[in-house]
């Protein structure tokens, strides 16, 4: 855009910049978005009438030294920004509710409590079956000494011969 | 736009209420730790010495109410 374009709505001055927005093409909530991504860079104070135009002042923060044309046009480009993406929200609301449902379905609800009164865990698989009975058998069980004592047996018995 | 006006020893700030909300406004000042008061006028006041510390937390003011607005 020159500066001698007919559709340009920054006017500089020596301090500050004011950027003149038709509320008919952005709605005020795209407005404060594009100034807000600008407010580290700039001091912002928004004013006008907004049913006709609105006014946007900036204005750089202390020791910042900027091109106050060039934070206009990035002001304009997040005006559009902001829109395009304002109506593909709008657009995308039903499809992103429905797959929020979907993904919100699979899920097992969490039981909290004791352990011990039968409460499920959702991060622990298979607690609901019986544990593997050769897992937990003590080296020391009578199964284990009966089975060494007829190993030995058995040795000895080669032994002697 | 001459929204900020410095007399001795404070700066007021006169803004739009169609953008700037009453309650928008009481958020500001209520999470505020500087000497900020709204009048009954609608007008903010802020004390201060130097006169370009009071444009600076007026200015600093004002954004941060556009930052309740959009983050609100």
């Amino acid at each position: 855009m020159s500066e001698n374009s007919i559709l340009d709505n920054i006017e500089i001055h020596k301090d500050f910049a004011i950027i003149s927005v038709n509320p008919k093409l952005y709605p005020l909530s795209v407005i404060y978005s594009a100034a807000y991504w600008l407010l580290d860079r700039v001091h912002i104070i928004v004013d006008g009438d907004p049913e006709t135009e609105i006014l946007i002042e900036i204005r750089p923060k202390k020791d910042e030294e900027l091109d106050l044309k060039e934070i206009g046009y990035e002001f304009n480009d997040e005006l559009i920004n902001y829109s395009v993406y304002t109506v593909q929200a709008t657009r995308n609301q039903k499809l992103r509710e429905r797959i929020i449902d979907n993904a919100l379905a699979n899920i097992e609800p969490v039981k909290t409590g004791n352990m011990n009164q039968g409460n499920v865990r959702c991060d622990v698989p298979n607690q609901n079956q019986a544990p593997d009975p050769t897992r937990f058998n003590r080296p020391n069980d009578e199964q284990d000494i009966s089975r060494v004592a007829s190993y030995r047996n058995r040795r000895e018995d080669f032994l002697k011969q | 736009m001459d929204s900020l006006t410095f007399e001795k020893d404070k700066c007021t700030i006169k803004l739009n209420d169609r953008f700037y909300s009453k309650e928008v406004i009481e958020i500001a000042i209520n999470s505020s730790k500087e000497n900020i008061k709204l009048t009954k006028e609608g007008m903010i006041e802020i004390k201060g010495k130097k006169k370009a510390e009071l444009e600076l937390k007026a200015r600093d003011f004002c954004d941060k109410l556009l930052s309740i607005i959009q983050e609100n």
